[in-house]
C-alpha cells in the first residue's frame, strides 16, 4: 500500500533524526529531515501533506509552540511527538493542543510504524474529505431556491405533500424538484443525502475507518517487533 | 595571756578618732588595766634583775611590754594604754623608793622609747612586724632594738644626771640602759608578738608528736641552760660552755615555728641572767658591770642571729609553699584545659612530661628517652614531627605541630604541641620546653562535622538530580532511542535482497557512537549520584563547567534560557573536588533558569564566565537576567527559599561547599536586574597537593 506524503521528521539531535529516517525509510514512507522549527516552517513542508514527527525540547521555538501554530491552519497534518519527556502534564498539554500522538524516547519501530501510517492514513483521508466536500459545495451551490427549500424540508422529515403545501406547490412539480435537485447533487438515495448534509453541515464525514495495524516488515526480521503493538487510539474522525 | 583582751580591744575599737566614748568600751579598758598589771610585774622582774650598785636593770621588761602592746593595738588607743601605764609605774617606783621627780623622768623616757619604736616600725612597714619575714625583722631590729633604746637613752641618762640620784656618770648610764633596753625588746617584744600572732589554739593544733618534740626541746633547754648558766665553771671551759646551747636553739629553729623559738630565746636568756646574778655560769667577769654586759652582748647577738635565721626560713617556707599553690593551681588549670607541659632535656636526651588524669588534680611526671617517644608518633605523622623540631632547632618557625600518638593498645590521640628553644649563656641549646594540648576530641567532631556536612551536600545533590531527572533522562534517552532505531534499520537493510553495505556500515558507526555518548552520560551521571569520597585535586574549571553544561543542555533547552559561555584561556587550576564543584555550578545554574522561568522566553539569558580572580585564585561568575535578589544575605541561609518547591537548602550546602574548599561564594544585585554568583577558588598549589589532600583526609580516623 503506497502512502501519500511526506513524513517529516523534526529533531534537533541529528543522530537521533537521522536514525528515525532511515527506519521510516526502510518501512516504505518518504522521511524528509528538519534541525529546528524554523527549518520546517520555511520549507513549507506543510502544504504537501504527510505527517510530522515532532520533538519538543529544540533550540528556538519548541515542539508545542510548532504544533500550536500548525493546528490552527486549514489542513494541518497530524502531529506525533517522539519526545525524551515522559511526564504527564506536558503529554496531557499537547494531546489537548491537538497532537495525533506521543511516544516518548526511546521508541522502536514497530510503535512508530503503526503510528505513522495511521497518521498518513488520516491526513490522506481528511484530503479525500476535504476534496469530496469541495466538490459537494460546488454542486450545492448550483441548486435554486425551491431545490434547497425542498433539501432542507427533506433533511427535517417533510412529506412530499408538505413540502408542497409548505412551498405552495403542487405535488408533482415537488417531485420533480426533487429528481432535478439529486441529480445536480449527482445523489441517489436518502441515506446519501443524509451524509451529504452533514457533510455540508460539518466538514465532517459519517464513515468510519478501520483499526489498520497490518504492516509487515520485510521477511526475516519480524522477531524484532513481532508482538502486536498496543496501537494508540486514533483521534482521526 | 594577760594582754590578749588588749589586742582584742585594740583591733575591735571604733574607727572614728572623734568618738572618744567609744574609746572606753570595756575590751579596752581591761586590756589597759592588763598591760598596767603585766607593767608592775615587769619593773619587779627588773628589779630582780637588777645590779645593785648601779640604778639600771641588766633586763628591763617595762619599756618592751609597752612597745609590744603599742605595737597591738591602734594607734588611737595609745593614750589610753599610756594614762594607765602612768599610774602602775608611779606607784611601784615610789614603792621602790625612787623619788618622784626621777621616777617621772623615767616615765617619761620610758614612754619615749616605746613611742619612738612604735611609730617608727609603723612608718617603716605599715603594720606589725611578723617574724617570719627578714624584711620585718630588719625593720624591727633596726627600729625597737637599735634607734628607739640610743634615742631614750640619751633622755633617760640626761634625766639621771639632772636629779642626780644614783649618778654614776653619764656615758656608763647611758650605755647599761641602751644594753639593757635593747636585750628586753629583743628578747620580749617577738615572744609577745608571736604568741598574739599565733594565738595559743596552734599550741594545741599540731600534731602530737610535734608537740611532744617541743615539750622535749623546752625541757632539753631548760637543763643545758640550767648546767651551764647555773654552774660555776673553770674560766678554760666557760668560754667554750656558753655555746652549749646553740644546737638546741638550732633545733628549735629549724623544726619548729617562731613561737617555740621565741619560747626557747627567752628561757636561755632568763638563765643566763639570773645565772651571771647569782654569781655563776661561764659570764663570771672582775666586776658584775662587765658580767653583765657580756652576758648582753652575749644574749643580743645570739638572739638577733637566731631571728634573723627564722626569719630566713620563714620565707623559705612561705616561697615553697606559693611555689607549691602555684603549682597546684597550674596543674588545676592545665587539666581543666586537657593541657600538659613538657620539657625535653638535651644532656640526657630525655623528655619529661606532665600528663593529667580524670579525678586527679595533681599532675604525673613521666620521664622516657626521647626516641621511644618519636616511635610512639604515628608513622604518618612522624616526618611532620622531625621537620618541627629541626625546624625549632635551627631557630625557625613556631614550634608548632600537630600529630596523632599510639598507645599500646593501638588508640591513637591528638597532640598539638608548641615548644621553644632555651640556650644556656653560650647560646648553645640546653633543653626545650613547650605545653601540649589533646585535641582528640575537638578532632573527633571536626571529623563528625565534615561527615555530616558531606552528607548534607549529598542529600542535596540527590534532590537537585531530582529536580533535574527530566532533563538528565531526555540527556540519555536521545543516544538510545537512535541506537535503538539505528539498530533495526540495519536489520531492515540487511534482510533486503540486495543489503547496501555501505548503509549498514553507516549505521553500525553510529549505534558506537551513540553507545559512547549514552556512555559519558551516565559517566559523569554516576559521579554526581555516587556518594564517593571527597578528594580534593587539581581541577581544570573549563573542563567542570563544559561537563556541567552537557549535561543540562537540554534542561537548558526545556527552560528556553539562552546561554553565553565565556572561559578564559590559560587559567591555573585549582584545588577542589569535582563532583562537589559540579553540584554547586548545576545548583547556581537550575536556580537561575527558575528565577527566570516568569520571564518571557526571548529575555531569558544566563552568562557563565571564567576568568583570574587575582592572588593566584580563579573566578567562576554566574549572571542572569532573572528578577534579582531582594536580600543578597538571607539566601545563603539554611531553609530560606523563593521557590514553592526547594527546601532551600541549596545555596546553603553550596556555600558550605566551597568554603571548605577555601573559597567564597558571593552573590550580587545586577543593574538593571539580574543577580551574579561569583565563586571564588584558590589555586591549587602544587600537582602533589592532591596526594597530601587525600593523605589528610585518610589520617583523619580517629579510634
Amino acid at each position: 500500500m503506497a502512502y501519500k506524503g511526506s513524513v517529516h521528521v523534526v529533531d534537533d539531535d541529528e543522530s537521533f533524526r537521522t536514525s528515525m529516517m532511515r527506519v521510516l525509510a526502510s518501512a516504505g514512507f518518504r522521511p524528509l529531515g528538519y534541525g529546528c522549527a524554523g527549518e520546517f516552517l520555511l520549507a513549507q513542508a506543510d502544504e504537501t501533506g504527510g505527517c510530522i514527527l515532532l520533538d519538543i525540547a529544540m533550540p528556538g521555538p519548541s515542539g508545542i509552540d510548532l504544533l500550536k501554530a500548525l493546528v490552527s491552519r486549514e489542513l494541518s497534518p497530524p502531529v506525533i511527538f517522539v519526545t525524551g519527556r515522559d511526564d504527564v502534564y506536558t503529554s496531557v498539554d499537547v494531546m489537548k493542543s491537538g497532537a495525533f500522538d506521543y511516544l516518548v524516547k526511546p521508541v522502536g519501530a514497530e510503535r512508530i510504524v503503526p503510528v505513522v501510517r495511521r497518521a498518513l492514513q488520516v491526513d490522506a483521508q481528511r484530503r479525500t474529505d476535504r476534496s469530496e466536500l469541495d466538490a459537494l459545495r460546488r454542486r450545492f451551490d448550483t441548486l435554486t431556491r425551491s431545490e434547497r427549500a425542498i433539501f432542507h424540508g427533506i433533511m427535517h422529515n417533510r412529506l412530499n405533500k408538505q413540502l408542497a403545501a409548505d412551498l405552495g406547490a403542487c405535488e408533482r412539480t415537488i417531485k420533480a424538484q426533487r429528481a432535478r435537485m439529486m441529480r445536480k447533487l449527482q445523489l441517489t438515495t436518502l441515506p446519501e443525502l443524509v451524509c451529504a448534509a452533514r457533510l455540508l453541515e460539518t466538514g465532517k464525514r459519517m464513515t468510519h475507518v478501520a483499526h489498520d495495524d497490518d504492516w509487515t516488515p520485510a521477511a526475516g526480521c519480524a522477531p524484532l517487533w513481532s508482538q502486536t503493538s498496543q496501537g494508540t487510539v486514533s483521534s482521526g474522525l | 595571756m594577760l594582754m590578749s583582751s588588749v589586742a582584742v580591744g585594740g583591733s575591735k575599737a571604733p574607727r572614728s578618732w572623734r568618738s572618744w566614748p567609744q574609746l572606753f568600751t570595756w575590751n579596752n579598758v581591761l586590756g589597759s588595766l592588763a598591760l598596767a598589771a603585766a607593767y608592775l610585774l615587769g619593773v619587779w622582774v627588773g628589779i630582780a634583775l637588777t645590779f645593785e650598785p648601779i640604778a639600771v636593770s641588766t633586763l628591763w621588761p617595762p619599756n618592751a611590754l609597752v612597745l609590744a602592746a603599742l605595737l597591738l593595738t591602734r594607734p588611737r588607743v595609745w593614750p589610753l594604754l599610756i594614762a594607765t601605764v602612768f599610774p602602775a609605774h608611779l606607784a611601784a617606783e615610789i614603792f621602790l623608793g625612787v623619788p618622784l621627780d626621777m621616777a617621772l623622768c623615767w616615765f617619761a623616757s620610758n614612754v619615749a622609747e616605746a613611742l619612738i619604736g612604735a611609730a617608727l616600725i609603723l612608718r617603716l612597714l605599715g603594720r606589725m612586724p611578723r617574724f617570719d619575714r627578714v624584711r620585718d625583722l630588719s625593720v624591727f631590729l633596726f627600729a625597737g632594738v637599735v634607734a628607739a633604746p640610743i634615742l631614750s637613752s640619751f633622755l633617760d641618762a640626761y634625766f639621771v644626771y639632772l636629779i642626780g640620784w644614783r649618778y654614776t656618770g653619764y656615758w656608763e648610764l647611758w650605755r647599761v640602759r641602751l644594753f639593757s633596753n635593747a636585750l628586753a625588746t629583743l628578747t620580749l617584744v617577738p615572744l609577745v608578738l608571736i604568741w598574739f600572732q599565733t594565738g595559743t589554739a596552734q599550741l594545741w593544733r599540731g600534731k602530737a608528736w610535734k608537740k611532744l618534740e617541743a615539750a622535749a626541746l623546752l625541757a632539753s633547754i631548760c637543763i643545758v641552760s640550767v648546767l651551764v648558766f647555773q654552774r660555776s665553771h673553770a674560766p678554760e671551759t666557760a668560754a667554750v660552755l656558753m655555746y652549749a646551747p646553740l644546737p638546741l636553739l638550732m633545733w628549735a629553729v629549724i623544726r619548729h615555728e617562731p613561737n617555740v623559738v621565741a619560747l626557747c630565746v627567752s628561757i636561755v636568756a632568763l638563765f643566763a641572767i639570773t645565772g651571771v646574778l647569782d654569781g655563776r655560769g661561764p659570764f663570771i667577769a672582775r666586776s658584775t658591770v662587765d658580767a653583765a654586759m657580756a652576758v648582753q652582748m652575749f644574749l643580743i647577738i645570739a638572739e638577733s642571729s637566731l631571728l634573723l635565721l627564722t626569719a630566713s626560713l620563714g620565707e623559705l617556707r612561705h616561697a615553697r609553699s606559693a611555689a607549691r599553690r602555684q603549682e597546684e593551681s597550674l596543674d588545676l588549670a592545665l587539666g581543666a584545659a586537657r593541657m600538659g607541659t613538657w620539657e625535653w632535656d638535651f644532656a640526657s636526651n630525655r623528655l619529661s612530661w606532665r600528663i593529667g588524669r580524670a579525678g586527679r588534680s595533681r599532675l604525673r611526671t613521666r620521664t622516657v628517652p626521647v626516641a621511644q617517644m618519636l616511635t610512639r608518633v604515628h608513622a604518618d605523622d612522624r616526618a611532620g614531627v622531625q621537620r618541627a623540631i629541626d625546624e625549632a632547632l635551627a631557630g625557625s618557625g613556631d614550634g608548632e605541630v600537630e600529630c596523632r600518638f599510639v598507645n599500646r593498645r593501638g588508640a591513637s590521640q591528638w597532640i598539638t604541641s608548641r615548644g621553644k628553644l632555651l640556650l644556656d649563656r653560650f647560646g648553645n641549646p640546653r633543653r626545650m620546653i613547650g605545653v601540649y594540648l589533646d585535641t582528640t576530641e575537638r578532632k573527633t567532631q571536626e571529623l563528625q562535622m565534615r561527615t555530616h556536612r558531606e552528607q548534607l551536600a549529598y542529600l542535596s545533590r540527590l534532590s537537585l538530580m531530582g529536580e533535574l531527572s527530566g532533563a538528565l533522562a531526555h540527556e540519555l534517552n536521545q543516544p538510545l532511542a537512535a541506537i535503538l532505531l539505528n539498530a533495526q534499520a540495519a536489520c531492515v537493510q540487511i534482510a533486503a535482497p540486495n543489503p547496501n553495505l555501505r548503509d549498514i556500515t553507516e549505521m553500525l558507526r553510529d549505534i558506537v557512537a551513540d553507545d559512547q555518548r549514552a556512555g559519558e552520560v551516565i559517566h559523569r551521571l554516576r559521579a554526581l549520584f555516587l556518594k564517593g569520597v571527597v578528594q580534593v585535586r587539581p581541577l581544570a574549571v573549563n573542563e567542570c563547567i563544559r561537563e556541567v553544561l552537557a549535561l543540562e543542555r537540554s534542561y537548558l533547552l526545556v527552560a528556553k534560557v539562552k546561554t553565553h559561555v565565556q572561559l578564559a584561556d590559560n587559567l591555573p587550576r585549582v584545588a577542589a573536588d569535582r563532583v562537589q564543584l559540579q553540584q554547586v555550578l548545576l545548583n547556581l545554574i537550575v536556580n537561575a533558569c527558575e528565577a527566570m522561568s516568569a520571564d518571557e522566553p526571548h529575555e531569558r539569558r544566563l552568562w557563565i564566565e571564567s576568568m583570574p580572580g587575582g592572588h593566584g585564585k580563579v573566578d567562576i561568575v554566574i549572571r542572569d537576567s532573572g528578577p534579582g535578589i531582594d536580600d543578597v544575605d538571607a539566601i545563603f541561609e539554611p531553609f530560606f527559599s523563593t521557590k514553592s518547591t526547594g527546601i532551600g537548602l541549596g545555596l546553603a550546602v553550596s556555600r558550605s561547599i566551597i568554603s571548605a574548599h577555601g573559597g567564597r561564594l558571593r552573590a550580587s544585585r545586577n543593574q538593571p536586574r539580574g543577580a551574579t554568583f561569583r565563586i571564588t577558588l584558590p589555586m591549587a598549589a602544587e600537582d602533589d597537593q592532591g596526594e597530601t589532600q587525600s593523605a589528610a583526609a585518610r589520617g583523619d580516623q580517629v579510634s
